[in-house]
This record gives C-alpha cells, sequence and structure tokens, in this order.
C-alpha cells in the first residue's frame, strides 16, 4: 500500500475525498445518463438533468446524517432515517397548513422532533449500550408508529408557497433546492476538515479509546451525532413536503437503504473514522440517476427491486474487493 | 529482508536479536510459512522444503509463539489450545475430554497454573501469553520458535519458562528464541545471531564466551557499547529537593477501587521520575488510569498541585496537565489509519476550547516540532501511522502530548516491544522533561528500564504499595525480592539467585 | 451461605434478565390471553412462535460469525411464493415442492454467506440488498397474495400427535436436536472463533471463508424449516409474509444474549429470545391495542427489553461511580 506524496489541501483526513472510487462513481453517473439518452431521448437535456438532481438533494440531505453516524464509529449505522423523515413531513405540514408565516414554527418543530428522537438513539447506544443497528431498527418502528398515532393515519395540511418554491421551483432554470444543498455540501466539508469538531469526529471514529485518553467524552459526543443526524433527517421531511406540497404517509421509506448504500459508495469506511461528504452526495446522485433510468424504462415495482438490489449488491462486493486490494 | 543467513542446529536454543525493522519477524514468518522468500533456500532438517503456508510447516512439526496474542476471548483455554486441532471421536463429534487432557498437560510443560475451563478473556496478559506458548507446545512440536514470549511475563513465568525451555532441550527439541531482553537471550540461548537492516551481521557462541548482554548490544547497533550514564546523580536530587519547596506534583490518598486497588497513598515530587515496579497486573495501570481521568468510581483523595481534584474524565485530567502514554498503542494510542500529522495534533485539536477554523500554517509547524522532538524516522508528517514501525509509532504517542507541556507524564509500559534504539530515545525525551519540571510517573515491566531511569520506585503488590525504593537501593535484586513481597532473608535470596544464575 | 453465593451466581449472569423477562411475559401473556394454559391456545401459539424462533436460530447462527443478515424475512416470503406457485394437490406434488422450498431457502442462504465469506463486504447493507431483490422476485411471481396450498399440507401443521404434541412442537425438537447435535461438530465451534477473533482463528489454522459459509448454511437449514412452517401456517404465498421477522429475529438475537461482534451467545439463548419475541407480539396483539398503536408498541417493548437485558452491566457500571 503505497502512500502519496501529493500535497494535501486538508489537514487531519486520511484520504482525500476518496480519490479512485469516486472517479469510479462519476464515471458510472456519466455512463448511466449516456445509457439513459439512448433508451429515453430527452434524458441528457440540461431540464431533466436538473431533475435528477433535485431529486438528489433530499436522498443527500438524508445521507448526512447518515454519514456523520457512520463515521462517528462504533458500528454506526442509523435506521430510523426514513421514518424519522416521514414524520417530519407529517409534523411539518400540520403546523404549516400552507401559510408561510408558519415555516419557522414547522421547521423548528421538525427539526426539534428529529433531534429528540436521535438523541434517544443515542442515548440508548453510548450509555445503555444497544447495538445501533438495533436500537435503531426498534426506533424505527416507534416512529412510524408515533406518525400513524400523530396524524390518525390521514397527514393533514399542505406546504405553504415559499416552501413549494424552494422544493420544486428554480432560478436561472437551476432548482432552488440543489443551491442549498451546494451550500450543505461545503458548509459539512468545511466543517469535517477544517473545523475542530470534524476532527475530533473522525478521531472517535477512528479509535474511540484514543478519542477519550485525549479528552473527550465518546459516550456524549456519539450521542449528539445521533441527536443531529435525526435533526437532519426531520429537516429533509421538511423539504420533501416542499416538494410533494401535501403529505403522506411513509414517505421516508426509500431513503433508508439508499442512504446507507450512498455513504458506501462515497468512500466511507462502515467501520468509521474516515471517509468524506463529498463522496456520499456523489453517490446519492448515483442512486438517484439510476431510479430514474428504471423509472424510464418503465419497468413494474417488481423489476424495480430487483435492479436496484442487484446493482447496490454489485456495488457493495465491488468496493470491498476494491479495499481489500 | 536481504541477505539473511541462520542455522538452527539440533537441541539447541538460538536466539535471534535486532533492532525493531531489522528483519526478525520477517524471519519468523518466513521459517513458519506465513511468508514466501523471494529468494535463497530454506531448509528443514536438512532437506530444502518449500512452504506455502503455517500449516505447511506444522507438517514438519514446527510451531511458532506470535508475538501478537491470538486467543479467541469468549472461548475457554481448552478449547483455544487445540483450537484449528480438535480431535474427533465417533460420527465425527469433538473429543472434548481429550482436549482438555491435552491442554492441561501442555500447561504443565512450563508450569502454567491456570483453569483451562476459564474463558481467555478472564485471564491476564501473563496468563495469555503462557496459554499461547502453551497452545504451541500442545503441537508437540521439534522445532519451536517463539517470538518476543516474555514480554508479557514476570520473573517467575520468566523462570517457569526458561525451566521448560531446558527440559525440551533434553527432549531434542531445537528452539529459536526472538527478544528484546538481552540479558534474557544471554541466559537461555547456546548461541545467538544478529540482524541489522535485513541482513546476517554477526553471531555469538555462549559456549566459548561469557553470557553478558553487553556484548550483543554493538552487533544491533553496529555501533561501540556506550558505557550507560547512570541517570540518577546527587545533582538532580538536590534539584528535586529544591523543587519540593513548591509542593508536590501530585499526590494520591488512600485511594482505593473496588478490587483492584487498596488504599494507596503517595507522593510524587516535581521534577522526578517516580517508577511503579512489581508484577504485572499489581494494579499500576489502574494507578495511572485513575490519575488520566479514565478509571471513575474510586474512593479516596487525589490532589494536584496541591488541590483536592475530582479527576472525573479525561478532559478534567488533561487540563489540570496530566498526560497519559498508555500501554497498548495500537489499542489505546493511536489512529492508526491517520497521518502522523493528524495523530500528533488530536489532543492539542480535542482541548482546544471553541471551535474556530484551524489555522493550518500553525498546526502544520507544531506537528513539525513534534516529530523533531521525538526523533521521527522518516520525519514526515503525512506518513500514515500504520506504515511506520512499532518504535517509530511509539514516538508518535509520546509526541502528541508534548505540544500540550504537560505538568504530569504518566508511562503505562512505553517500551513494550520496542528496539533498543528507539528505548534510549524515549528515556531521553522523558529525563529531558523532567529537567524541565515535568514530573513522570512510569509504570515498566522491564525492572532494568526502572533501574536505569527512575529516581525513586514503589512496588505494587496485590492493589497495595509494600514498599518504597530509594535511589541509591536501587537494584535487580532488591526490585525482585520486593516484587514477590518476600522478607529479605538470606536464605531467600539464595534461592533466587538460583535461578538467577550467572 | 453456599446457597446465598449460588443464588448471587444466578442472579448476575448474564442470560437471568432474558429468563426472569420470559417468565413475566408468560404471566402477562396468561392474563391478556384467554385460555392460555389451555391445550388448544398453546397450540395456536406455537403454530405463530414456531417460526419465529427458528428465523431466531438462523440470525442467531449468522450473528455468531460476526455477520447479520436482514433478507431473512424476505428470503421466506419468496419461498411461500414459489412453493404456493408450484404446489398441486398429489403427494409427489407435495413433497417434490417441499423439497424444492427447502432448497430454495438453502440457497438463498448461502448466496449471501458465499458473497460474505469471499468478499467480505458489509453484511448488513448486503444483505439488505439481497432482501431488496428477493423482495422484488416475489413481487414478480405474485403481485398479490394467492397461490394454490393443498390442505395435505397446512392440515398437517396444525394436526397433533399422539395426542399432546402438536406438529409446530415437533419440528422445534427437530430444531433443537439440530442444534445439539450442531454442538459436538468441529465446524460450529470454528464458528465461535471466527465471531470472536478472526485472526486468532486464522493462526490456528481454520478456513475463515469456509466456516463463515457453513454458518450461512446452517442458518439456512432454520430458516427453510421456518418457510415450510409459514406455508403451513398461512397456506398462501406472499411477498410481504415475511416482513416481521427481520426485526424480531435480530431483537431476539441479542435479548438471548448474541453480540453483533460475533463469538458469543448459545442457541438456548436465541430460543428464549425467540418466545419473547412471540409473547410479546401475543400481548400486543391481544391487548387490543388499536393498529395505529401496535408498531409503536412493538418498537417501545423492544427497547425496553433490551434495556432491561443490559440491566446487569449498567448496575456494574453504575455502582462505580
Amino acid at each position: 500500500m503505497s502512500n502519496h506524496a501529493r500535497p494535501r489541501p486538508l489537514l487531519v483526513t486520511l484520504r482525500s475525498l476518496g480519490g479512485n472510487q469516486l472517479a469510479i462513481a462519476v464515471a458510472a453517473i456519466i455512463a448511466l445518463f449516456l445509457f439513459g439518452e439512448i433508451i429515453s431521448p430527452g434524458f441528457l437535456s440540461f431540464g431533466h438533468l436538473m431533475s435528477v438532481l433535485r431529486l438528489s438533494v433530499f436522498l443527500g440531505i438524508v445521507a448526512l446524517g447518515q454519514c456523520l453516524v457512520v463515521m462517528a464509529g462504533g458500528e454506526g449505522i442509523d435506521l430510523s432515517v426514513g421514518s424519522v423523515l416521514s414524520l417530519g413531513v407529517c409534523v411539518s405540514s400540520s403546523l404549516l397548513l400552507g401559510k408561510d408565516s408558519n415555516i419557522p414554527a414547522a421547521l423548528l418543530a421538525s427539526l426539534g422532533a428529529g433531534f429528540a428522537i436521535g438523541m434517544v438513539n443515542g442515548a440508548g447506544i453510548s450509555y445503555v449500550g444497544i447495538p445501533p443497528l438495533i436500537m435503531t431498527l426498534a426506533m424505527a418502528s416507534v416512529v412510524e408508529g408515533l406518525s400513524l398515532i400523530y396524524t390518525g393515519g390521514y397527514p393533514k395540511g399542505s406546504a405553504p408557497p415559499l416552501l413549494e418554491a424552494l422544493g420544486s421551483g428554480r432560478i436561472l432554470d437551476i432548482p432552488n433546492i440543489l443551491v442549498l444543498w451546494v451550500v450543505i455540501i461545503i458548509a459539512a466539508t468545511i466543517i469535517l476538515f477544517r473545523k475542530r469538531w470534524g476532527a475530533v469526529l473522525f478521531g472517535v471514529g477512528a479509535n474511540s479509546l484514543t478519542a477519550e485518553l485525549s479528552g473527550i467524552n465518546v459516550k456524549r459526543f456519539r450521542m449528539f451525532v445521533y441527536g443531529i443526524s435525526g435533526a437532519i433527517s426531520g429537516l429533509a421531511g421538511f423539504f420533501v413536503l416542499g416538494y410533494t406540497g401535501t403529505p403522506y404517509l411513509n414517505l421516508g421509506a426509500p431513503y433508508l437503504m439508499t442512504s446507507i448504500a450512498a455513504v458506501a459508495i462515497g468512500g466511507n469506511s462502515l467501520a468509521g473514522g474516515s471517509g468524506s461528504y463529498v463522496g456520499a452526495a456523489i453517490g446519492c446522485i448515483l442512486l438517484t440517476t439510476l431510479s430514474s433510468i428504471l423509472v424510464a424504462l418503465k419497468t413494474t415495482e417488481s423489476i424495480r427491486q430487483i435492479v436496484y438490489g442487484s446493482l447496490v449488491f454489485l456495488i457493495v462486493v465491488a468496493y470491498t474487493r476494491r479495499r481489500q486490494d | 529482508m536481504s541477505n539473511a543467513n541462520f542455522t538452527l542446529r539440533a537441541g539447541e536454543v538460538c536466539g535471534l536479536v535486532g533492532a525493531n525493522g531489522s528483519g526478525k519477524t520477517t524471519f519468523a514468518r518466513i521459517v513458519s510459512g506465513l511468508l514466501m522468500p523471494d529468494g535463497g533456500e530454506l531448509r528443514l532438517y536438512d532437506q530444502p522444503v518449500n512452504l506455502r503456508s503455517h500449516l505447511d510447516a506444522e507438517l514438519y512439526r514446527l510451531a511458532m509463539v506470535h508475538q501478537n496474542l491470538s486467543l479467541v476471548p469468549e472461548m475457554t483455554i481448552w478449547e483455544n489450545i487445540v483450537l484449528g486441532r480438535e480431535q474427533t471421536g465417533p460420527f465425527a463429534f469433538l473429543d472434548n475430554r481429550a482436549a482438555i487432557i491435552q491442554a492441561e498437560g501442555a500447561l504443565d510443560i512450563i508450569s502454567a497454573k491456570i483453569p483451562v475451563r476459564e474463558r481467555a478473556k478472564n485471564i491476564s496478559p501473563d496468563e495469555k501469553q503462557l496459554v499461547e506458548i502453551g497452545k504451541a507446545l500442545a503441537k508437540d512440536p521439534r522445532i519451536l520458535i517463539l517470538d518476543e514470549p516474555t514480554a508479557s511475563l514476570d520473573f517467575h513465568q520468566v523462570e517457569s519458562l526458561f525451566r521448560a525451555i531446558r527440559r525440551l532441550k533434553e527432549k531434542g527439541v531445537s528452539i529459536i528464541f526472538i527478544s528484546h531482553r538481552l540479558w534474557e537471550v544471554a541466559k537461555i540461548c547456546d548461541r545467538l545471531v544478529a540482524f541489522r537492516n535485513g541482513e546476517t551481521v554477526g553471531e555469538l557462541d555462549f559456549t566459548s564466551q561469557p553470557r553478558d548482554a553487553k556484548l550483543i548490544i554493538p552487533l544491533i547497533t553496529g555501533q561501540e557499547v556506550r558505557e550507560k550514564i547512570k541517570k540518577r546523580s546527587n545533582v538532580r536530587e538536590l534539584e528535586i529537593t529544591n523543587q519540593a519547596a513548591r509542593g508536590p506534583a501530585l499526590e494520591m490518598r488512600g485511594v482505593s477501587l473496588e478490587g483492584k486497588l487498596h488504599q494507596v497513598s503517595f507522593t510524587l515530587r516535581r521534577g522526578e521520575i517516580l517508577g511503579l515496579g512489581g508484577l504485572q497486573g499489581q494494579g499500576q495501570e489502574e494507578i495511572l488510569m485513575i490519575l488520566a481521568g479514565y478509571l471513575k468510581g474510586y474512593t479516596g483523595e487525589v490532589l494536584v498541585k496541591g488541590r483536592p481534584l475530582s479527576l472525573r474524565n479525561t478532559r478534567r485530567a488533561i487540563r489540570e496537565g496530566i498526560a497519559l502514554i498508555p500501554g497498548d498503542r495500537h489499542k489505546e494510542g493511536l489512529f492508526l489509519e491517520h497521518t502522523v500529522l493528524s495523530n500528533l495534533l488530536y489532543p492539542k485539536i480535542a482541548m482546544h476550547q471553541g471551535s474556530i477554523l484551524l489555522p493550518t500554517a500553525r498546526y502544520q509547524q507544531l506537528a513539525e516540532e513534534a516529530v523533531e522532538a521525538v526523533s521521527l524516522i522518516p520525519p514526515n508528517p503525512r506518513l500514515i501511522v500504520s506504515q511506520l514501525s512499532g518504535g517509530n509509532q511509539q514516538k508518535v504517542v509520546v509526541g502528541k502530548w508534548l505540544a500540550l507541556s504537560p505538568d504530569v507524564l504518566l508511562l503505562n509500559d512505553p517500551t513494550k516491544g520496542v528496539d533498543v534504539g528507539t528505548r534510549q530515545n524515549l528515556y531521553t525525551i522523558i529525563s529531558q522533561l523532567a529537567e524541565k519540571g515535568t514530573s513522570v510517573v512510569l509504570y515498566a515491566s522491564d525492572n532494568e528500564e526502572l533501574i536505569d531511569n527512575c529516581d525513586r520506585v514503589l512496588i505494587v503488590f496485590e492493589r497495595r504499595i509494600v514498599k518504597e525504593i530509594g535511589a541509591d537501593d536501587l537494584n535487580e535484586e532488591k526490585l525482585v525480592v520486593s516484587s514477590l513481597n518476600i522478607e529479605h532473608s538470606s536464605e531467600k535470596s539464595a534461592g533466587i539467585h538460583e535461578g538467577n544464575g550467572t | 451461605m453456599k446457597n446465598l453465593r449460588a443464588l448471587q451466581g444466578i442472579l448476575q449472569d448474564s442470560s437471568f434478565p432474558s429468563f426472569l423477562m420470559l417468565v413475566l411475559l408468560v404471566f402477562v401473556n396468561a392474563i391478556i390471553q384467554p385460555g392460555f394454559f389451555s391445550f388448544q391456545v398453546f397450540r395456536m401459539n406455537f403454530m405463530t412462535f414456531t417460526p419465529l424462533i427458528l428465523v431466531s436460530l438462523a440470525q442467531a447462527t449468522v450473528i455468531l460469525v460476526g455477520a447479520v443478515d436482514l433478507s431473512l424475512g424476505a428470503g421466506i416470503s419468496l419461498v411461500t411464493v414459489v412453493m404456493a406457485s408450484l404446489m398441486k394437490d398429489s403427494v409427489f406434488s407435495i413433497i417434490t415442492v417441499t423439497l424444492i422450498g427447502f432448497c430454495l431457502a438453502l440457497f438463498l442462504s448461502l448466496f449471501n454467506g458465499f458473497f460474505f465469506g469471499y468478499f467480505g463486504p458489509p453484511s448488513l447493507i448486503m444483505t439488505f440488498a439481497t432482501s431488496t431483490i428477493w423482495f422484488g422476485i416475489s413481487l414478480l411471481i405474485m403481485p398479490t397474495p394467492g397461490g394454490y396450498i393443498p390442505a395435505a399440507y397446512y392440515g398437517i401443521y396444525s394436526k397433533t400427535v399422539a395426542g399432546f404434541l402438536p406438529v409446530p412442537v415437533i419440528v422445534l425438537f427437530v430444531a433443537v436436536g439440530f442444534c445439539l447435535l450442531l454442538g459436538r461438530l468441529k465446524a460450529f465451534r470454528h464458528l465461535y472463533a471466527v465471531g470472536g477473533s478472526e485472526r486468532a482463528a486464522r493462526a490456528s489454522g481454520i478456513n475463515v471463508t469456509a466456516t463463515k459459509i457453513f454458518g450461512f448454511l446452517v442458518s439456512g437449514v432454520f430458516v427453510a424449516l421456518a418457510a415450510l412452517c409459514v406455508v403451513g401456517q398461512t397456506a398462501t404465498g406472499d411477498a410481504r409474509s415475511g416482513q416481521g421477522f427481520t426485526l424480531n429475529s435480530v431483537a431476539a438475537a441479542v435479548i438471548g444474549g448474541f453480540a453483533f461482534s460475533g463469538g458469543k451467545g448459545n442457541y438456548a439463548g436465541a430460543i428464549i429470545g425467540g418466545i419473547i419475541l412471540g409473547l410479546l407480539t401475543n400481548i400486543i396483539y391481544f391487548a387490543n391495542i388499536t393498529s395505529f398503536y401496535q408498531e409503536f408498541m412493538k418498537g417501545v417493548i423492544i427497547i425496553v427489553a433490551l434495556l432491561f437485558g443490559a440491566l446487569p452491566r449498567l448496575r456494574r457500571e453504575l455502582s462505580r461511580r
């Protein structure tokens, strides 16, 4: 294993933003788009490209929370992101009721609810010692139930014009939410690689005992990371509502597995301690593009599930292979 | 490894010495079949062989005791000993009774009194080492390779091991003894071979030369033996007494920890190097961990610079200027896949108040200073730590605390598995720090280190401090006797000397 | 005095909370479910419990080698769909299709096991992917629940042998027998070694890849039995029938003392865990909780159960403050 002597722009990371793996992912995206153009002309048009990117944003935001949880190590994973997103949708819409003036309240509520749920996850994982997989899996059921209870089965309300503009609107043909995502990506990258919090995170993920001996309260830190992931998922729900306009139950379900896949594709070791959000973001675009192709092929749900699953399977297996070389 | 020659004669114990990175472990791995050589010839029993795996080697009745412990924690000791070679009876069912007998037999050879039904995770590190040795012995080998087998063992256990080695010799087993502990090599080996930079550079035959560890050093380092300058001197003692007016750096009063420590009290004077000695696992580590703020739930008082403090977490301890160099650098001290830079700066970043942007240039500078201060080889902060040698890795572990200028440095057996050159390096750094006023608590399992570097040594035995040995009294015999908590008497000491035999 | 010490030993043993939980749940269940101790109810309960216990054993085995299999549920669904599509009334058909179903379940587990063993991808996401694939295939074969299972087949499942042994219980006995047999095999002990410390296992000459695949194979046997039971119980093919098994099997294994790191736990714990989950599901069903609250309660109760299970360790840690 060689170590590159080229100067790295970032201070405390291991590999700069993923290297080869990401190049392949980007190549795959381009290949998919070309393929899409062949089977469905107009696929490669600017408008459609923007649509696909817009769709990626929501997954991308969810993937940020997942990314942080994975980076924090300790076999971190958050299987509740999907249901928290759904809850975020329901909570937001019921508070917004189509009025712009309600936006602050709705935003705070979805962030707050998500954060609270995340903290419960974090507490159970850090302090009670319940493995993340099962804690968040069980919590997912709880939150799903919460959504049902809260809405009584019929989610009410709708998105106000301003939020819809954010979710579905464009500036100069570029979706607003995409601009927001770019901002988020930049901010996340700065925090991860330039700020103390990010450096601490990578250490905690790489070796929690060493981090503890360096003065970090690892349990508390990890708990907050789960809290943040929850808040981010809640926020994603808020934005998704802006896209759909009206709320539905279980809007978050498809985001769970894809967020994990995106994080893995993005070069983040599922053991934590290394990786980047940029990689995960590219992973999100790849997966959304794939999804878009499947839709363009007018496949039934069954075929879509099979293709999607097979591709994620191949990617995961191939990437691990690569790691071992 | 480029030009290694080695001959092992039947029924002899041949030592293999060399600095870290000299090729000893590579050699061991080639001979045991874990690694394929690029060129040259390997002959077993005078036949050229081509080993493709360690199972091949085992067919030639060659067994190796690894440096890194490889026991399955949740399995019992007997299960571990027979692992991979389990005997089966009718219907291919496991024959547990035979396995237990075999395990007990193997441990008997080294007189290790360890209950074989105990789970591996519940025994102490030295017992684990003995089980590893037992595992190799259970294979009834004709060639036995021991790679740092005494790293975790105390004096008693080493003696048992040596007795077993002598018995095996009588049975015709040939043994390769790889070790950093030169005086042990001098004691038990018939011959030794020295490696440097992957080549064989010399041999010593103890049948024709005195068993003096000092003779070995020049072979390893290629330099003349430096007369060891006693670090302690009257000057130092005077310094410390002068500093005493400012009060002690650290004090423990009546500290007890359930099952681990009982009424531990001592004072650490400013600028002194206080040693913690005694057999392994008597509580020394716990003392250090409490001072580092990692272990909680103790009763009693800890005073830092005269103020009683509750060291509830590591952050508190670090803020008080206490830094811990942990014992197991892989598990406790390093981010293996991160850069040297990242590792060196972590405590500084972690302790930093506020979340302002990190000015890269400043951190770069600090990192370079640290790299220089510990003489890291190669001095490149962008290297990934897992690629450094063990000794250099340990330098990183030490170096990362330098940026914080600690008042108290706690060392948990810092030179385990580290070569002579790095060892001297580290102790130079430590004594320099002590001269500048840092107080040091050093726990070393190696009595030589305690003798060479400490101003005083406290012996810990079964959770208590049983003796304090001052600078004038510090010698191997005294340390050993106190470690075993035996009253010094002429008969007893004669008995010990017999084992010590020169 | 010695008795007191022994009692203390039992109270502090790590599987004691699970046992206590079991007793508690039996008690609650008895209150809530009418006629709990009657034979009829006993038989009916075990018709539901048995597949769950079997899947818990399957999951436990996979966790033992340091993996997790989130595709167990979808695998079962796929087997039900295939069997319900193929089975006809003739004895020949019943036997053949049963064999096909059994082998299919084995194959699905081996598929996961093979890739896990040879390539070593993170099992969580890999099995998540395969579960999607199995689900897709099930949907393809049978978009809506249906198919045909002859009464001759599902009738067996509700029969009672010798007047007091319901068939599901017999299946459990077979499973337990299989467990006991396994425990005496070399390859099985190697599962613990590989899960406990892969490095140590390799250093001892164990073929780690083969052992991992073996783990999935054993898991496949349990899953196969479970699938056959589910078909016997529901008599339909349903792409979604296996959904509940995933969380339940993982929870059951964790409650039963299996650690995700691998190499720890025993089958008795998995069985207790499976029974506990079965009782929990029962309680929720019979407590007349509205369907809205069911998912919620299930999740909450599982978390509480895990908390309960972690109590001895927590108590130890807290007492050191």
